[in-house]
């Protein structure tokens, strides 16, 4: 392959897990017309933003993660630059914290997982409980939040696949 | 990592956080501007919204349709004796129909000006706890204006709160910000309806003394002017700590399809739902 075929092929194959991370995000946003799934979806956008700030932090540079959030904020009516501000958040965190996260078993990461979200859930309710200037009832967000955890193994794996088929072997595709 | 890639990563962290908080600063202080931007690019994004949902929506159609197979008999046997029920309301309407002509001819009373009704499929949902809103695939280009209500077959959804040309955004009547004025039940109490984005609106500044019943039936009451009088709301979901909570008519599980009706018209009849 030339040298600028390969840098293409390198560049469309890091970009593939924003562009999917920002599918999963239109489907959050969709409305589920399911008995009981009211507007309280998982937050698909954190789940990707962790799991590649873990296992291929090169996929997921902040800015991706920043637009990403302005996405899920703009077309789903909340405050702009609420999710952005958790996702810029939950990136850095998770980046600093990479080295405890990266190449363990998946309990590790999902355990990991679940204090990240817990912290980036707890980061949107004060934001948004400023924004608003009222308390906002914590109800809704703790189903959004148990969602968001139990959703995180199914998508992990899915990852996990993506991850192997992108980039191969060398991928760190967390023992399950 | 050497210190100029370190250095860089810190100042893109920097500068999103920046942008991130900047942003929710401008649209807390010039929401006007926002609420534009927001509204184009949801415009450009509504059609991919719409393709995006209605597989969604085929395949909870079908995950429904195998749900509701196993209560067919008996759903079957309640919509036979609903249906009989229906049948003397209709009769009843029919009479009070030809009742109410023949009174408007006696009194030459001029009917309201006929308003645009729009049917609309339901794109987006906010999949978030902190709004309450829809996106809905109908915009200016079909006659919805800012302000217009929003119902579905089962009673008052929310009102039209941004338009752009082919979407437009609806605030439930559970978000924080939607304040509704209703009637409650019998003794037709005035009452504030205000949404704090769970799925039970609260009932606030009830009009008199003696405390409103489990059941009540809730309705516009179009003080305001912004919702028609006599819309069907909800039902009093009962009294937990002193607030008293409203179960809307409307699923909001289930919102698929709804109707944005203009300013002045009655789009139910109440007394069915009696």
């Amino acid at each position: 392959m030339p040298p600028i075929a390969q840098a293409l092929d390198t560049w469309l194959r890091s970009a593939v897990p924003s562009v999917v991370a920002l599918g999963f995000v239109l489907v959050g946003i969709v409305p589920w017309p399911l008995p009981g799934l009211t507007s309280v979806a998982p937050l698909f956008g954190l789940i990707a933003v962790h799991y590649w700030t873990v296992h291929r932090p090169v996929v997921m540079p902040v800015a991706a993660a920043f637009l990403l959030g302005i996405a899920h904020d703009v077309l789903g009516g909340g405050p702009i630059g609420l999710n952005a501000l958790v996702l810029v958040a939950t990136h850095a965190v998770v980046g600093s914290q990479r080295r405890h996260l990266a190449r363990r078993p998946f309990i590790v990461d999902w355990c990991g997982f679940a204090m990240v979200a817990a912290g980036a859930v707890a980061l949107a309710w004060l934001a948004a409980s400023v924004y608003l200037g009222q308390l906002l009832a914590a109800g809704p967000l703790i189903v959004q939040y148990l969602l968001t955890v139990f959703a995180y193994p199914a998508f992990a794996w899915l990852f996990a696949r993506l991850g192997l088929v992108l980039f191969g072997k060398g991928f760190d595709a967390a023992r399950v | 990592m050497n210190p100029i890639k370190a250095l860089a990563r810190r100042l893109a962290f920097l500068a999103c956080l920046g942008a991130a908080v900047g942003l929710m600063l401008i649209g807390k202080l010039e929401t006007v501007l926002v609420e534009e931007v927001r509204a184009a690019v949801t415009d450009v994004a509504a059609p991919v919204l719409d393709l995006i949902s209605q597989p969604v929506s085929i395949f909870v159609h079908y995950a429904r349709g195998l749900h509701r197979l196993a209560e067919l008999k008996a759903d079957n046997e309640r919509l036979r004796a609903e249906n009989e029920r229906l049948r003397r309301w209709q009769l009843h309407a029919q009479r009070l129909d030809g009742e109410n002509e023949a009174l408007r001819k006696l009194l030459h009373f001029k009917p309201e000006p006929a308003v645009t009704q729009v049917s609309a499929r339901v794109i987006a949902d906010t999949g978030s706890a902190f709004v309450r809103t829809v996106l809905i695939n109908a915009g200016t280009r079909e006659g919805v204006a800012a302000g217009q209500t929003v119902v579905n077959g089962q009673g008052l959804v929310g009102r039209v709160a941004q338009v752009a040309n082919r979407s437009a955004r609806v605030l439930l009547i559970t978000d924080l910000k939607s304040k509704v004025p209703v009637i409650v039940g019998e003794g037709r109490r005035r009452a504030i309806l205000a949404g704090d984005n769970s799925d039970l609106p609260r009932l606030e500044h009830v009009d008199g003394e003696t405390p409103v019943a489990n059941g009540d039936l809730v309705l516009t009451s179009g003080h305001g002017g912004v919702f028609p009088p006599g819309i069907p709301v909800g039902r009093v979901t009962g009294a937990k700590g002193g607030v008293v909570r409203v179960r809307a008519l409307a699923a909001w599980d289930q919102l698929e399809f709804v109707r944005v009706v203009g300013p002045g018209e009655e789009p139910f009849a109440t007394g069915m739902l009696e």
